[in-house]
């Protein structure tokens, strides 16, 4: 998703015929937990979207020292470290986050990352060009 | 003649005599030597001193700012210009949110 996510927000999201809906789907225990969490939390400060590409970017890293590759991911989104972790702290999202996540296993969903576009459910990355006949079945283009 | 002759001969070895002698005399004298030595001595201090005190004067580094900005990588946040909103249900959304065909993503961050 990482190669092909760029490719969808350039061809058909900056162009007004795809918008994307984000789901939690916390899979991984309590960091996948304390993740998502924090990506709400950063939404309280408008930065949803910058720092989930922040925390995707060290995806590589982030399993094994989470903290620390979160505060990175923080500062590179410019989420202000302090109100992050005091929203972490207080579990501000975590119900949240959980009821997303159990919306989507309650509609079928049980792995990640899974698409939905119309009545077509893709499950697992990828390539563009799937992406681009789904799209184009959709917008009937 | 030869009766002549033995003084004067006897006048130069007596010559002679005494002009080897003072040589014996003077040249080993010790008290020639301290003033070459003298000399050498002194002859550093009569160099001109070298600017060390240049060395310590060099002017140092300002200190690095600390605070300097990260700057986000190119892959790191979407472009302005997207816009983000949320559902009815509060999830959030990248895009138009009248775009006509709607990608749901389920995942999670690791």
């Amino acid at each position: 998703m990482l190669e092909t996510e760029p490719q969808l927000i350039e061809q058909y999201i900056k162009t007004g015929t795809v918008k994307l809906v984000y789901r939690h789907l916390v899979q991984l225990g309590d960091r996948s937990l304390r993740l998502a969490e924090a990506s709400e939390c950063a939404a309280d400060q408008g930065k949803f979207w910058p720092m989930r590409q922040a925390i995707y970017a060290r995806y590589n890293q982030i399993l094994f020292d989470t903290e620390q590759e979160l505060a990175a991911a923080a500062a590179d989104a410019n989420v202000d470290l302090v109100q992050l972790n005091a929203c972490l702290d207080a579990a501000t999202h975590r119900a949240a986050v959980r009821a997303d996540h159990d919306a989507a296993t309650a509609d079928g969903i049980r792995s990640r990352p899974v698409f939905r576009l119309g009545e077509r459910t893709l499950i697992g990355a990828q390539p563009f060009n799937v992406f681009q006949d789904l799209i184009a079945q959709a917008s009937g283009s | 003649m030869m009766a002549y002759r033995i003084p004067m001969l006897l006048v130069v070895w007596a010559l002679l005599l005494v002009g080897c002698g003072g040589s014996v005399v003077v040249t080993p004298s010790p008290t020639a030597v301290p003033p070459t030595l003298a000399v050498a001595t002194a002859a550093p201090t009569a160099t001109p001193a070298l600017p060390t005190p240049e060395v310590a004067a060099t002017p140092t580094l300002p200190p690095l700012p600390t605070d300097l900005p990260v700057p986000p990588t190119a892959t790191v946040a979407p472009p302005a210009t997207i816009a983000e909103s949320r559902t009815a249900e509060g999830y959030h959304v990248l895009g138009d949110p009248e775009a006509p065909v709607t990608l749901e993503m389920f995942s999670d961050f690791l």
